[in-house]
């Protein structure tokens, strides 16, 4: 490395130095040895103006200074003034020019150098194909040229001890070589430094690009342990950068780049056809087997590493494997797991992850998961619906961290030790704000599992095979929550299960029968906690309010397992999003809660809510109390033009973007005309954005009741999607046109079995209607030819025959209806039979009342909620089953007391009266707010 | 050569890749990095020598 130190006195030393700098500046783009040239007179200017300095003295001090420094500088004087010459170097060599020999001397100096027998030979008009990189002869002519170093360090030595000390650029020239130059006689004034004499020994340290410094007579061992991570990082880089790849990675792994064999466009095919072939993520070695077992047994290791390098730059090719599984997936391989929750959503789901909100690590260490190579938890009902696991701090303990540095996801196998089964499952790991989970165990979960129960996810020899397994008990059975995909709502099914659950966690009809009135909302909505908090406090709170002002009051652990039902969730998250509310309180703190024995930290927090209803004239909106951000919604004088309409319906195209309530309200109150002009934009959007579109709408319509989205949604009756047209037919419940009417009718020969349902169950409204006579006969008779013919057509599915046999039960006076009940009901089908209650007591015949007192004593919980309802629907016709109704109302199966206490106050009398009082001091709020609905109704009666 | 001079990740990159032929297969980074000190200390050493 070039040193350039100055000599003379330390203030010589110092101009000298600088007048070098702004030579060196001036000359900042010029060739190393190119002259720099500048006069005294402009560097007296200068220097004298930067220093406040006398011209003249300053002139002469520069003078004395440069002339101290002639191993720098070449003075010249000329005819006004003297100059300086030197070079970015630190001096200046005029280049030899040699003219005494020509180009072709050159070529063939010496005797043909190339090789190649015959000069001609090269000689062409066409460049040929260049296949290979074939080393080249270089003449010793030209290797003879003499090499400059670019490194420069300028540095000012200090002064001897007696100021004058003298030491030449150790870098520079030596004087042997100078004196071959030839001199101009401008340049005759320079005088050579003295011999370079080597002033430095041999240093072992080297700096790495990050400023890490190496010293290499430290032993390797001791190096990689202090600089393991700055050595890796700085390789690795320069392989990722070297543009002749002369190494290459998959990975940590690195070998030769000329080394690799070579895969072509036909081995790609048949690679990806191998792995669309199996259906599933393949192994590399699995490929080899398949498709390269006889050639390549020799450098079987190379060609592995060739083959994943080369899919690992195809990208039609995904790396899914895991430390020491290479997996492959191709383009065009089936999705696993669902496709109910996308996984933009899923992303946004798991968001609260990334942020700390955490607490898989509570009941087990991320050291003790990695040192038993297993995790236990309890299933909840969002990842026992679709079959997904949030990638959390416990779960990444557990499984394998990616390969590759922009690895999106991995595909394990867990295998069911008790089942002999076997599940694909992918993980996707988390990116920036968004969390990673693992899909793939809906069948799994549904098939042995319940929300609540206890599983064990373990490691085993194999890197990509985990099991699954959980603790198997005796048979249970209950009505538990489940979403019924069709109608996109909650509701309780009988199950059995063989496994062990948290009693806390098991979303029984008994204990949680509220949960059904949540709702499914939009995953869109769900990515919101706090939209999901409000929702779970307006619809299992207990108002202490009134209802122009009410005031929600949750416990904690309900909100948490609620939270629990709509998405991925942890408590710290919930205890966040409180926090974050300004209308929620923490009203008090109680003891430790006895009923969740995992977590004895867990405190029974009590909170509030307090909303008010907005009382304006227009608008109907619940507002949170404290809500800065309210602002109405709707302004029924903003009228957009067609235009404006097409343009904000196409904004709403995007998956990603928020179906925002503003956005959203633009599209109430149009007329017919105005639809149709928005037909083509509507069209455009992929199905199923039209379809949370529409689920956004009946949301919006539920909570803004003076919204009027009715031409919208009789656009979307023919939308070409069967989930479009199901939920807008379940948006428009409310009307009750001629025109809905026809729609259903024709509705009900869907050719999606969905709609159908949706169709008829709508039906049920004009049936009640034809019952009060309001249809006209005609309507009346259709509609009753439809319903008829519709329990009769065993194509029809199960659900669309019990929705019109009970839909039937308004056509009490058509001959024909107690048959169908009738038989409906002694069938085998136990959903028939329970839609056969629905229809009796919708006939309000004293015919039926036996079967409705029969099944009040039914073990079938589900039989005796439709008999409750069926005694209700009675009115005082039910009056002597009223023995039997009265203790109902303390059942434990709150669904069914619920029903029993809504069917007293149907029924009426005093006895039912007094169970009504007795109730409203009950200290179930449920049954309490029940008890008062109904004693409404009986005042109301009288 | 002066270690100075070192350029980590070109300098005696050839010999390297050479040990990399030689060993026949992908070696990991870790026996890489061990292997491209060790080449490095000798050209040190060999000038110091």
């Amino acid at each position: 490395m070039s040193e350039i130190t100055f000599v003379g006195t330390a203030e010589q030393q110092s101009l000298a130095a600088e007048v070098f700098r702004l030579m060196v500046a001036q000359g900042q783009f010029f060739a190393d040895d190119a002259p720099i040239r500048q006069t005294l007179g402009n560097l007296a200017d200068f220097l004298a103006h930067l220093h406040q300095q006398e011209h003249a003295a300053m002139a002469a001090a520069i003078d004395a200074a440069i002339q101290e420094n002639q191993q720098i500088f070449i003075r010249e004087t000329g005819e006004s003034d003297v100059i300086y010459t030197t070079s970015r170097l630190g001096m200046y060599h005029p280049r030899q020019d040699v003219n005494t020999h020509t180009y072709k001397q050159r070529l063939y100096h010496p005797e043909k150098p190339l090789p190649v027998d015959d000069i001609s030979v090269v000689i062409s008009t066409s460049r040929p194909v260049l296949t290979t990189v074939e080393p080249v002869f270089i003449s010793d002519y030209w290797q003879q040229a003499p090499t400059h170093s670019t490194a420069r360090e300028l540095t000012e030595r200090e002064p001897d001890e007696d100021g004058s000390g003298v030491a030449p650029p150790t870098d520079i020239p030596a004087p042997a070589t100078l004196a071959e130059v030839a001199l101009s006689d401008a340049e005759a004034e320079v005088v050579p430094p003295p011999p370079a004499e080597p002033v430095s020994t041999v240093q072992a340290v080297f700096t790495l690009p990050d400023g890490t410094a190496i010293d290499l007579s430290q032993p390797t061992p001791d190096l990689l342990q202090t600089h393991r991570h700055a050595l890796s990082a700085a390789l690795l880089y320069q392989i990722d950068n070297d543009p002749l790849n002369r190494l290459v990675r998959f990975g940590t792994l690195i070998y030769a780049g000329d080394n690799l064999p070579t895969l072509g466009k036909n081995d790609l095919r048949r690679i990806r056809d191998d792995i669309i072939e199996a259906g599933r993520p393949l192994l590399d070695a699995t490929i080899i087997d398949d498709l390269y077992h006889s050639q390549r047994q020799a450098d079987y290791e190379g060609f592995r590493f060739a083959l994943n390098y080369r899919l690992s730059r195809e990208k039609d090719f995904e790396y899914v494997g895991v430390p020491g599984a290479n997996l492959w997936a191709a383009k065009g391989l089936p999705a696993i797991g669902t496709k109910r929750v996308k996984a933009a959503e899923m992303a946004q789901l798991t968001g609260y992850l990334p942020d700390g909100l955490d607490d898989s690590l509570e009941d087990q260490s991320f050291q003790a998961i990695q040192e038993q190579g297993e995790v236990s938890r309890f299933l909840t009902f969002f990842e026992w619906t679709y079959g997904v696991l949030p990638f959390d701090a416990a779960l990444a303990a557990l499984l394998p961290r990616p390969v590759l540095n922009d690895q999106r996801s991995a595909v394990l196998t867990f295998e069911s030790p008790q089942h002999f089964t076997s599940y694909v499952v992918e993980v996707r790991y988390p990116t920036g704000n968004r969390g990673g989970w693992l899909q793939g165990l809906e069948e799994f979960f549904q098939e042995y599992l319940v929300a609540g129960a206890l599983f064990t996810i373990a490691r085993t020899d194999v890197p990509n095979v985990f099991t699954i397994r959980y603790d198997e008990a005796g048979e249970a059975s209950e009505r538990l929550l489940t979403l019924d995909e069709k109608k996109n709502k909650f509701g309780f099914t009988e199950i059995s299960y063989f496994c062990m659950v948290d009693e806390t966690r098991l979303l029984a009809q008994n204990v949680y029968g509220r949960f059904r009135n949540l709702k499914a909302l939009p995953m869109n909505d769900r990515r919101k906690g706090d939209v999901v908090l409000r929702h779970v406090f307006e619809v299992l709170g207990e108002n202490l309010g009134t209802r122009a002002e009410p005031r929600y009051q949750i416990e904690l652990d309900t909100l948490v397992l609620a939270f629990t039902v709509l998405r991925p969730t942890s408590r710290p998250y919930v205890l966040d999003l409180i926090e974050r509310d300004p209308a929620i309180v923490v009203a008090d703190s109680g003891p430790i809660s006895s009923s969740i024995p995992q977590s004895a930290k867990r405190r029974a927090m009590r909170m509030q809510m307090r909303m008010k209803k907005t009382v304006p004239t227009v608008r109907g909106s619940m507002m949170m109390m404290n809500d800065p951000a309210y602002e109405p919604l709707y302004d029924p004088t903003q009228v957009l033009s067609d235009e404006e309409l097409r343009h904000k319906l196409a904004a709403l195209a995007e998956p990603e973007s928020r179906l925002a309530k503003r956005e959203l309200a633009a599209f109430a109150g149009l007329d017919q005309a105005q639809v149709q002009a928005l037909q083509s934009v509507w069209r455009s959007l992929d199905a199923a954005r039209r379809h949370e579109c529409v689920q956004a709408i009946q949301t919006l319509m539920e909570d803004t009741l003076e919204l009027d989205f009715r031409s919208f949604l009789f656009g979307c009756l023919s939308d070409t999607d069967e989930h479009v047209r199901a939920t807008a037919i379940e948006s428009l419940w409310e009307e009750e046109s001629a025109l809905m009417l026809d729609w259903l009718l024709r509705l009900v020969a869907d050719p999606a079995g969905s709609v159908r349902v949706a169709a008829v169950l709508s039906l049920s409204r004009f049936a009640y209607r034809a019952s009060l006579a309001e249809l006209d006969p005609a309507s009346s008779q259709q509609l009753y030819t439809v319903l008829h013919d519709l329990t009769q057509d065993p194509r029809q599915p199960l659900d669309v025959r019990r929705r019109a046999l009970e839909a039937l039960g308004f056509f009490a006076n058509q001959p024909a209806v107690g048959d169908l009940i009738d038989a409906a009901y002694r069938g085998d089908e136990q959903s028939l039979r329970e839609s056969a209650l629905v229809a009796m007591g919708r006939t309000v015949s004293a015919e039926f009342l036996p079967m409705i007192e029969l099944e009040l004593r039914s073990p079938s919980p589900a039989m005796r909620y439709e008999a409750a309802r069926a005694a209700g629907e009675m009115a005082d016709l039910a009056l002597p089953l009223l023995p039997l109704l009265l203790p109902m109302v303390d059942e434990d199966d709150l669904e069914i007391a619920l029903a029993a206490i809504w069917a007293l106050g149907e029924i009426g009398g005093q006895r039912a009266h007094a169970t009504l009082q007795r109730l409203l001091r009950s200290n179930a709020p449920e049954r309490r707010e029940a008890a008062q609905e109904a004693l409404s109704q009986l005042d109301d009666d009288a | 050569m002066d270690a100075k001079g070192i350029i980590y990740g070109e300098t005696a990159l050839d010999q390297l890749m050479q040990w990399l032929h030689a060993s026949g297969q992908p070696q990991e980074l870790e026996a890489v990095i061990e292997q491209y000190l060790q080449l490095l200390r000798e050209l040190v050493m060999e000038a110091q020598a």
